[in-house]
């Protein structure tokens, strides 16, 4: 779910860009670095990001419900690519979003990039790194961390709902925090389980069929010969 | 269905009327300072304003009413909800009282100032990014970001995002074409069917992007012959455009 322009104050827009900028600053500075030695970067992370952006795009069955829901996406790509360059990759997609399918906006481009790039990327990589440190295999790990960064991001974006609230006070801050974490919930914890399970059997099958790319990207350490 | 909705605006981005021949830096620039202005000024008068001068807009370049509808009904539902729950919880004078469960719920004055604002806000904020994507194709939006200093990886990465969604959408639903005919997705609400589908799901995801990291290779390829050298080309504006500007023209 993306915060559409209009929902938050000025001010609240201004403090997300601002927070938001640092994580970005720190994407593109790798990404420039990145690219200066290896000349097919950027293309391939155009080409990453219009898959992640495709995969996002799909509907998954949920169960219970007998609706279909749509994944986030981001700590998939995080996993791939690495943690603040998928930060780079979400502000790129949320922005064609934003301009091109008027899905998201432009002011709370700051607040968006916030909550699905930076807490989702930094969440779900920090998450599966700790789970492949724990020992457990690629799949679950990375099932884990679409989970966990699933719930991060809608608790993310409730916060900043709340927050951006025009004129609230303390109490009514955390009233309303609570009232859009409930409106979330029936919809998002299905949808995080679910995330979280086609996030890990992706990966499985990506290792089952073609372990070089994950090579590649430095996801799997290649077996010595 | 989502993909017909983009590729319409796709190609009304391609007709020829006065808002596509302006240039894309004064229509970036121009929604930018609307939206601006828009967060800055209290009140539902610019808001509607904004709105009423779009769809005038919109109606004179004969963009679809459907489209416009749809786009504006989504955010609009949310707001309907942000719009009681401010309605309901803001303190201030009340104006009515509803019983509920046997509680009194008081709607307030200043809650109703504000909802009204922040529904004003999104419909005019989502009506101005969709006059900008019918009338800017997503190229020209690219160079104009880069001449207004944006980031030049961010505009890259997004013009070839843009370019290959479509092309990883049509390989992606044919995987789901040929999953679908091998009963990849049953019908049914059981558990097994249900597994069935996350897995084809999963294959799915995984195979395009399996195809995407082959196609990044021989995308470079490509460009490689082309001379790419790590920077995209072209777009360096030399003067604004005036051409074909005038409304009789």
């Amino acid at each position: 779910m993306h915060i559409q322009d209009g929902f938050l104050t000025g001010q609240w827009a201004v403090t997300w860009f601002g927070t938001a900028s640092v994580f970005v600053a720190k994407g593109i500075y790798d990404v420039t670095k990145k690219a200066e030695k290896i000349l097919m970067f950027k293309p391939l992370l155009g080409l990453v990001s219009a898959a992640v952006f495709f995969i996002s795009l799909l509907p998954i069955p949920v169960p219970i419900t007998g609706t279909s829901s749509h994944p986030c996406g981001t700590p998939l790509a995080a996993i791939l690519v690495g943690p603040f360059v998928s930060i780079v990759l979400s502000v790129v997609s949320l922005l064609l979003q934003a301009l091109f399918f008027a899905h998201g906006g432009i002011t709370t481009l700051g607040a968006n990039v916030m909550s699905e790039g930076v807490i989702g990327s930094l969440v779900g990589y920090v998450i599966f790194r700790l789970g492949r440190k724990m020992g457990f295999s690629l799949g679950i790990a990375a099932g884990i961390a679409g989970f966990a960064g699933d719930i991060a991001v809608y608790c993310t974006t409730s916060l900043e709902l709340a927050l951006g609230m025009p004129g609230v006070h303390n109490l009514t801050a955390a009233k309303a925090f609570l009232a859009f974490s409930g409106l979330y919930l029936p919809t998002q914890l299905p949808l995080a389980i679910l995330e979280g399970l086609v996030t890990g059997a992706m990966l499985k099958y990506i290792a089952k069929v073609r372990p070089d790319i994950l090579y590649n990207l430095g996801i799997l350490e290649k077996p010595e010969k | 269905m989502i993909k017909e909705s983009y590729f319409a605006v796709d190609a009304l981005t391609q007709r020829d009327n006065l808002f596509t021949r302006m240039d894309a830096r004064v229509k970036v620039i121009l929604s930018i300072t609307a939206l601006i202005v828009l967060l800055a000024i209290p009140g539902v008068k610019f808001a509607l304003g904004l709105v009423g001068l779009i769809m005038a807009a919109l109606f004179l370049i004969r963009i679809p009413l459907k489209l416009v509808i749809g786009r504006i009904a989504v955010p609009l539902i949310f707001g309907i909800f942000v719009f009681l729950l401010l309605l309901f919880f803001q303190n201030g004078h009340p104006i009515f009282t509803l019983h509920v469960l046997g509680s009194n719920i008081a709607g307030t004055r200043e809650g109703f100032i504000l909802g009204t604002t922040i529904l004003a806000r999104i419909t005019a904020s989502v009506s101005l990014l969709l006059f900008l994507s019918v009338t800017t194709p997503v190229h020209e939006l690219g160079h104009a970001l880069i001449y207004l200093r944006f980031p030049k990886v961010i505009v890259e990465i997004m013009l070839l995002t843009y370019r290959y969604l479509f092309v990883l959408w049509d390989e992606g639903m044919r995987i789901r074409q040929a999953q679908t005919l091998r009963m990849g997705y049953p019908d049914g609400r059981g558990i097994r069917t249900w597994k069935r589908s996350v897995k084809s799901i999963s294959t799915l995801m995984a195979m395009v992007f399996i195809r995407a990291y082959d196609r990044a290779e021989s995308t470079f390829d490509a460009m490689q012959a082309r001379a790419y050298n790590g920077n995209v080309t072209g777009g360096h504006y030399k003067s604004w455009k005036t051409k074909g500007m005038q409304p009789w023209s």
